[in-house]
């Protein structure tokens, strides 16, 4: 065990404890950094998601127009007629 | 309409004298023909078979209905579902359970099958039969007046019908061909249309959402370095401590607890970066390969 009166002892564990207040500082930077990053990553997913999506219903809005317009390229009620 | 007596081939068959005396059987046709006008008589043979060609068209007619209907609700429900059943999340991009690309390409192929050529013919095949069938039985209840002139006529009539009947049917199965040609072709076009649609919106999602996974990792793997090298501070202080014997001084306790909540707080926060950046690592490892710029 260190003596209480050793300057030596004092000075080291001043050293230390500078180190775990550096440490500290910088984990709180870190972690305030990363719940940024995740929280604007998220969002960017979502906005991209919802996009994404709107292009899809555009292309099933599409289809639903081929599926009308081949019932009318096929003529088949004229087809019928003809027979 | 035919005369009632006939239009039932077994009747006309009985009268011709299969089972009565010739004679008397040719003498009665020959006598009721005889009664009639030529040109009834033709016209009454010739409206049989019509009446026939036109029950065979409406055979071809309803085939052609059906299958109509049929190429509609494919294209109509199975494509356009396909496309409904397509989700893009902020998991990523989902195909549902029942539904995938494959299907709605294999479309195409399944109308190729349905309306094939063999099918076709089978569909002409019937209708001209009918018609040819019809058309047989009046000829054949016709056999014995061969005497009237009126008959040659009827006769006529009948060949040009029965020619008539089958150009009628022909023309259902062109126009069936020409219909099942434009099913199958806007039905593969539709598929490879959205499948080049959707693929592109697959592709163009995928490579934002690679884009925003790249960047968390790069900065994810930063942000452990940057935590392993407080951990290895860390541990040399705890170290020094050991070292020195600070662990139960009292001018030390409050360092010491600092200390070891820091060690703790250190543990904590390698193990929740660590585990966010695996999991980008793995998410992007399972994504579709992305195309890279210029590609």
């Amino acid at each position: 065990m260190a003596n209480a009166n050793d300057d030596d002892a004092k000075k080291a564990a001043e050293e230390i404890e500078k180190v775990v207040d550096e440490a500290n500082a910088e984990m709180d930077k870190i972690e305030k950094e990363e719940n940024e990053d995740a929280e604007a990553a998220d969002m960017v997913r979502e906005a991209l998601a919802t996009e994404t999506q709107e292009e899809l219903k555009d292309i099933e809005e599409d289809l639903d127009n081929v599926d009308r317009k081949v019932s009318d390229d096929q003529g088949l009620e004229k087809a019928r007629k003809e027979l | 309409m035919p005369p009632e007596s006939k239009s039932d081939p077994e009747q006309a068959q009985a009268e011709a004298g299969t089972e009565q005396a010739p004679e008397a059987a040719q003498s009665e046709t020959e006598k009721r023909f005889a009664e009639m006008d030529p040109e009834e008589a033709f016209d009454r043979v010739a409206q049989g078979v019509k009446d026939a060609a036109t029950s065979a068209k409406k055979k071809a007619g309803g085939l052609l209905k059906r299958l109509g209907k049929w190429g509609k609700k494919k294209i109509g429900g199975g494509i356009v579902k396909g496309a409904r059943g397509v989700e893009a999340t902020a998991d990523g991009f989902r195909f549902a359970k029942d539904v995938t690309k494959e299907k709605a390409r294999k479309v195409g192929d399944f109308l190729q099958h349905e309306t094939s050529k063999a099918t076709w013919e089978k569909r002409y095949n019937s209708a001209s039969e009918a018609v040819k069938k019809k058309a047989d039985e009046y000829w054949e209840s016709l056999t014995d007046w061969d005497s009237s002139p009126a008959l040659t006529a009827g006769k006529l009539a009948v060949g040009a019908t029965v020619e008539a009947g089958k150009a009628g049917a022909r023309k259902v199965v062109e126009t069936g061909q020409a219909m099942k040609e434009g099913v199958i072709n806007t039905a593969e076009a539709v598929a490879d249309w959205k499948e080049r649609q959707i693929e592109a919106v697959q592709t163009r999602f995928e490579t934002a959402m690679d884009n925003i996974d790249s960047r968390r990792e790069s900065g994810l793997q930063e942000r452990v370095d940057r935590a392993q090298e407080v951990a290895d501070k860390l541990m040399a202080a705890q170290s020094k401590v050991e070292e020195l014997g600070l662990a139960d001084v009292p001018f030390f306790s409050k360092g010491k607890k600092k200390l070891d909540r820091a060690v703790k707080r250190k543990g904590g926060l390698l193990a929740k970066l660590t585990s966010r950046l695996k999991r980008v690592q793995q998410r992007r490892a399972g994504r579709t390969r992305v195309p890279q710029e210029g590609e």
